[in-house]
């Protein structure tokens, strides 16, 4: 429960910060990235897109799809697929003429599909939501190359906390 | 560039080895490719989680081992741990909850995949096929000090038994187990099932299995020689092996000639199986 406050709290707070800003303010700010661990658990494919900017201050929002496995268990196409969604704040820590070293607070939503065996054991399909947040820092290179570490806390369902990882590679397009 | 592509070459090569293993063993001269608790630990998949089984099934395995547990009102499950904490989301012994109260636990070893415990009986009604397949159920006996322990070994073997009438699964089906008690239980209630002796060396299996006339020995890889399951081949004993976790391994089990290997590594040992065979 302290958990899903702390989530509530930091979009709160995110949403405040952002909210009182001039739209005029808003940043062109687009990526693209691939996340192996991180919310989605296993990798997954990501579109962050910048909504404002405020001196070193950011807010991005992001949408990705990940999977864990094509094939359900009888071997047909039938994959396993996660959606992280979320709010990213970034605080820029240094500009140097190598690229930017920023520190990342995220907060959002997973939702997950999956195929399991029914009572008859055919395949069947599930549909799950879960909570995450993360936090770490990023770098990105001059020529627009995005890398991101991070630690997560993943809460299944919205109950069962997992403390776990991610990595990020992509590429920034302003 | 020409030492570029003469490593590709090797490489290549390498990749299309073809494994031409001369068996001998008791199951006509081929190995049996078990899975262990279906796909094998390295799986996404729970280890004896049904769809693991299904998996393993479809991937082209002879059959898989499982572990088999009795609940507190006698229905067999596959599960392998003692207790339900580090791998669901309950806690405490299989041996204290009924199935309806077990049957909606989840696995908790995937993120966000929520596999249920599978039932045996659900398990042998529903595979498609099932008498093309091999089980070999691992019997893990945790009876506890409580009154219920008395007669659990007396419930497992009846439970046991009963499974196997019902499901006439004789053929196909065997019985593994550490302890020599519960298999000489089942053998007088149920001499047609196949039992396996799991001991902790070759010599006292040996002379186990031997001295009740049982079916075979189930043992793990380190614990047996080429030339003692030779003996125990002489001696009309089947031989399971199993603690094969990876692919190195199978090679290193199969050049022992056993009758199936219970293996983590499966799509390995079937691709190594299938090319010798």
């Amino acid at each position: 429960m302290r958990i899903i406050l702390a989530i509530s709290l930091s979009l709160l707070v995110n949403y405040q910060l952002y909210s009182q800003l001039d739209s005029s303010e808003k940043v062109r700010y687009q990526a693209l990235y691939l996340e192996i661990g991180g919310p989605s658990t296993i990798t997954s494919l990501n579109y962050e897109m910048g909504l404002f900017q405020y001196n070193r201050l950011k807010l991005n929002a992001r949408i990705g799809v990940g999977f864990t496995r094509l094939n359900d268990f009888y071997l047909n196409f039938n994959p396993d697929l996660t959606f992280p969604v979320g709010l990213n704040s970034t605080f820029l820590l240094s500009d140097k003429k190598k690229g930017t070293l920023s520190f990342e607070l995220m907060g959002g939503n997973t939702f997950s599909t999956y195929i399991r065996a029914n009572h008859n054991y055919q395949p069947e399909r599930e549909f799950d939501s879960h909570g995450y947040i993360s936090t770490g820092p990023s770098w990105i290179f001059t020529k627009g190359v995005y890398t991101r570490l991070t630690y997560c806390l993943l809460l299944e369902n919205y109950k069962t906390p997992f403390h776990w990882g991610g990595l990020s590679i992509g590429y920034i397009f302003k | 560039m020409r030492y570029l592509a003469f490593i590709f070459v090797v490489l290549f090569l390498a990749s299309c080895k073809k494994h031409n293993f001369e068996i001998d063993n008791l199951n006509g001269n081929r190995i049996d490719a078990l899975g262990h608790a279906g796909m094998g630990l390295s799986s996404l998949y729970p280890i004896n989680s049904a769809e693991s089984v299904l998996n393993a099934i479809s991937i082209g395995a002879d059959g898989t081992e499982l572990d088999i547990q009795l609940t507190k009102d006698n229905i067999l499950v596959a599960f392998h741990d003692e207790n339900l904490n580090n791998s669901t989301n309950l806690e405490g012994f299989i041996r204290d909850y009924t199935w309806e109260e077990i049957k909606n636990a989840s696995y908790n070893s995937t993120q966000y995949l929520s596999y249920k415990i599978t039932r045996v009986s659900d398990l042998m009604e529903n595979v498609v096929n099932r008498s093309n397949y091999l089980f070999s159920f691992d019997v893990k006996l945790y009876p506890g000090t409580g009154e219920q322990a008395t007669s659990y070994y007396n419930d497992f073997v009846n439970a046991v038994s009963l499974l196997f009438n019902n499901y006439n699964l004789y053929s196909h089906c065997f019985i593994e187990a550490q302890s020599e008690t519960f298999i000489n239980e089942l053998i007088t209630i149920n001499g047609q099932i196949k039992t396996f002796i799991y001991p902790q060396d070759f010599i006292s299996g040996f002379e186990l299995a031997i001295n009740n006339g049982l079916y075979g020995i189930s043992i793990h890889n380190d614990n047996i020689t080429k030339e003692q399951v030779k003996i125990a081949h002489e001696n009309g004993l089947y031989v399971i092996i199993w603690g094969v976790n990876k692919s190195s391994k199978n090679e290193e089990a199969i050049l022992k000639n056993p009758d199936m290997i219970e293996t983590d590594a499966l799509k390995n040992l079937i691709k190594t199986l299938g090319n010798s065979t």
